[in-house]
């Protein structure tokens, strides 16, 4: 493998190499208008929801959104279907989601605007299923007689 | 087979075929004429001198340079600019490079010894939008000056009409405006094509047929001795 | 419900929506919402399309899908099966019953004929058809057949009773290779066979997995299908050209491009335009949604595109000879143009002359 370094070859691939480092503007509209969704939120309860990966951004605007929404007090990690990260900002109520696959492949980046993302709640449905096996770990019988039927 | 297909195969061969029997057709048809004898004794024994009509027509006489500086401007200006952006940009050289190579059998670059030099989108972008511009002012002058609009036939309007419209179907393509890339850049070769086909048989022809009639004007003059 | 592609905890899934159906699967609410955001996020979809669809999708019933394999090479099933484990699209599989697909169903012969039947009655007016490959139409279809049956007379067939129809790769979507010229085969696009059926065309060579996928996710939370463009594909995924989102088309606007595939240029990742990259012409969602769980596409990859989701990309001239390259004739053709042109001039010039004699004669 070491003979492939003899290559020149210069990989302009990677996304964080991409050309345009410069901000684009992009990174100031999406702050503008969270701060925008941030006032909705106050007032009338309202959420929001920003796709990072809808608006083409140079490696200049992912500093300076990183730079101005920096981690806050709450960091969840998440397993499901490959890890996600939740943290919410600096700002509170400004939520930063990274969704990846279980190749570690980011597949969706949310900026969310709400008091808590939908992702961190027990879905009720989830809540009923969890609720009746513990039931039936909590009775030994019941508990062997489904482990049988298997 | 779709509009791009068309006008990339057989509309462009068709097109390119035409202008070269066009424009044989007219220049050895009017090289071939016979010329009107000239009986009188010349005035200059070196007639050829003449053909320095050639480079001096070219800008206009100082007499003249205040009547003329608008439309000589205009047209310096769209004439540079539709060159540049026909001569210049690399999609272009690549299809003359091709025609130059199944032609003469061997690469512009062997021939030269260098890479034909190219600009960047953005500035042919720049001219073809300073062709349009030079355009349509100079289509402006000609349809409000009473002696240019009555000189100016069918011909006239649609030699402009082809020569604009490649420029402006380039454009397009080249930001996406309007349609499907591959719709826009369909019409702009159609519209190359129709600049190609009515080109011999239009006023067009002059890009041939001024240095000819200029040189044999000029030598004419020569003979007579009149004043170059 | 046939037993062929049954899996082994469906017993009651029949009647189970989809939500349902994946909790048994262990696939928390969790993961099938972060699925649908993802989704809704690769479509184009605002943001908080993810979670309706996670809602709507939950409570849908699996839909059953009939998958047909003609004149293929089945190069559309290795790619949607291949990105099963590890990315999220593979979900897909768990999101409609698959009752008929040749390559992976368990059944053969004529036990997995009696099933595709058997699907078709259960679900009539409401099954999806996917198709991969060409069909075949000529001598009457006889050029491609299963179990003795042409795959023209399977299409006609199965089209009365499917909801919609997904043509899933370049073959079945504009013809593809086989219908390649000279055609031998008579090969035609399902949409040139079936007129009376809402398609879809998912082109590409092989198509990209999760367009599929997304297709399916819009169909069950909207029960319709999604924006198509003038060519039948989800304008969600082939709304740009490849050139469109390239991340070499900085390169392009600036004049730097690659002249061989070892220059200077190659190594420094320029634009292949004149390598014959067929970028600008051809929509798809490559360079975007990229390949092999995200790794590379293509262009990334140093080559340019073949165009291979447009129809007819084979007969388009040489992949390796730029767009403007190629198409305006021959030198014997301008040659004889050539000759034409000098001759019909000195003809004109002939008769000018036999006139002005004419005259001078006094006639």
């Amino acid at each position: 493998m070491s003979g492939l370094k003899d290559i020149a070859v210069t990989v302009i691939g990677a996304s964080a190499d991409q050309p345009g480092s410069d901000p684009s503007g992009n990174a100031s509209a999406i702050l503008h208008e969270i701060a925008d969704l941030l006032e909705r939120l106050a007032s009338d309860g309202s959420q929001g929801m920003i796709d990072l990966r809808a608006m083409p951004l140079t490696s200049g605007d992912r500093a300076q959104l990183e730079e101005v929404l920096a981690a806050g007090a709450v960091r969840v990690a998440i397993d499901a279907a490959g890890p996600t990260e939740v943290v919410e900002t600096v700002y509170p109520g400004v939520w930063w989601t990274r969704h990846h696959n279980e190749s570690g492949e980011t597949v969706a980046e949310f900026i969310e605007v709400t008091v808590c993302p939908e992702i961190l709640k027990s879905h009720i449905e989830d809540v009923r299923e969890g609720g009746a096996q513990l039931r039936r770990v909590l009775v030994p019988d019941a508990s062997d007689a489904n482990e049988s039927d298997d | 087979m779709d509009l791009l297909t068309f006008a990339r195969g057989p509309g462009l061969q068709w097109a390119v075929t035409i202008f070269v029997i066009g424009v044989l057709w007219k220049l050895v048809g009017v090289i071939l004429l016979r010329a009107k004898p000239d009986l009188s004794e010349p005035r200059n024994p070196s007639t050829w001198k003449g053909l320095r009509l050639i480079i001096t027509r070219s800008w206009p006489r100082k007499e003249f340079l205040r009547s003329t500086a608008f439309t000589e401007v205009l047209g310096y200006t769209f004439h540079i600019g539709f060159l540049v952006a026909l001569l210049f940009y690399l999609p272009h050289i690549l299809f003359f490079e091709d025609v130059f190579k199944g032609v003469l059998g061997v690469n512009f670059q062997q021939v030269f010894g260098v890479q034909w030099p190219y600009f960047s989108g953005g500035v042919i972008n720049f001219f073809g939008a300073v062709t349009v511009a030079a355009l349509i002012a100079v289509l402006i002058h000609r349809i409000v000056s009473p002696v240019k609009r009555l000189i100016s036939n069918f011909d006239d309007y649609f030699s402009w009409f082809v020569t604009i419209a490649p420029v402006v179907t380039g454009m397009l393509a080249y930001g996406h405006v309007g349609a499907p890339y591959q719709t826009l850049i369909a019409v702009h070769l159609l519209s190359m094509e129709l600049l190609l086909v009515w080109f011999p048989f239009g006023k067009l022809m002059h890009a041939f047929t001024v240095f000819l009639s200029r040189g044999t004007e000029g030598m004419q003059f020569e003979r007579k001795g009149a004043s170059l | 419900m046939p037993d062929s592609m049954k899996p082994r905890d469906a017993g009651d899934a029949h009647e189970a929506t989809l939500g349902e159906r994946l909790a048994a699967r262990g696939v928390s609410r969790r993961a099938f919402l972060k699925f649908a955001s993802a989704l809704a996020s690769m479509m184009a979809l605002p943001p908080s399309m993810g979670l309706v669809m996670a809602q709507a999708m939950a409570q849908a019933k699996r839909p059953s899908v009939l998958w047909f394999p003609f004149q293929e090479c089945t190069g559309c099933t290795e790619s949607i099966t291949r990105s099963h484990t590890p990315t999220i699209e593979g979900m897909i599989f768990d999101m409609i019953s698959l009752d008929y697909h040749e390559t992976l169903m368990a059944a053969a012969g004529h036990q997995s004929e009696a099933a595709r039947e058997q699907a078709m009655k259960d679900n009539a007016g409401k099954y999806l058809l996917l198709v991969d490959g060409s069909v075949a139409t000529g001598l009457d279809g006889a050029y491609s057949t299963i179990g003795g049956q042409t795959n023209l007379s399977w299409l006609t067939e199965a089209a009365k009773g499917a909801a919609a129809i997904i043509a899933v790769g370049t073959c079945a979507s504009f013809g593809g290779i086989p219908k390649a010229n000279p055609n031998p085969t008579g090969a035609r696009a399902v949409s040139d066979v079936i007129k009376d059926k809402p398609i879809v065309n998912i082109p590409g060579c092989p198509p990209i997995p999760v367009v599929l996928t997304g297709v399916l996710a819009h169909f069950l939370t909207f029960g319709s299908l999604p924006e198509l463009d003038a060519l039948g594909r989800p304008k969600a995924f082939f709304g740009d050209t490849i050139h469109d989102r390239c991340y070499r088309r900085p390169f392009y606007d600036q004049g730097l491009f690659a002249k061989t595939f070892d220059d200077e240029g190659a190594r420094n990742g320029w634009c292949l335009y004149e390598l014959g990259c067929k970028g600008p012409v051809t929509y798809n969602a490559c360079a975007t949604v990229k390949w092999n769980a995200g790794t590379s596409f293509p262009i990334q990859s140093g080559h340019g595109c073949l165009g291979c989701s447009e129809p007819d990309f084979w007969d388009k001239g040489s992949f390796y000879k730029a767009l403007p390259v190629g198409q305006w004739g021959s030198a014997a053709t301008l040659g004889g143009a050539a000759a034409v042109g000098v001759a019909v001039g000195a003809a004109a010039a002939y008769a000018a002359r036999r006139r002005q004699d004419k005259i001078a004669k006094g006639d």
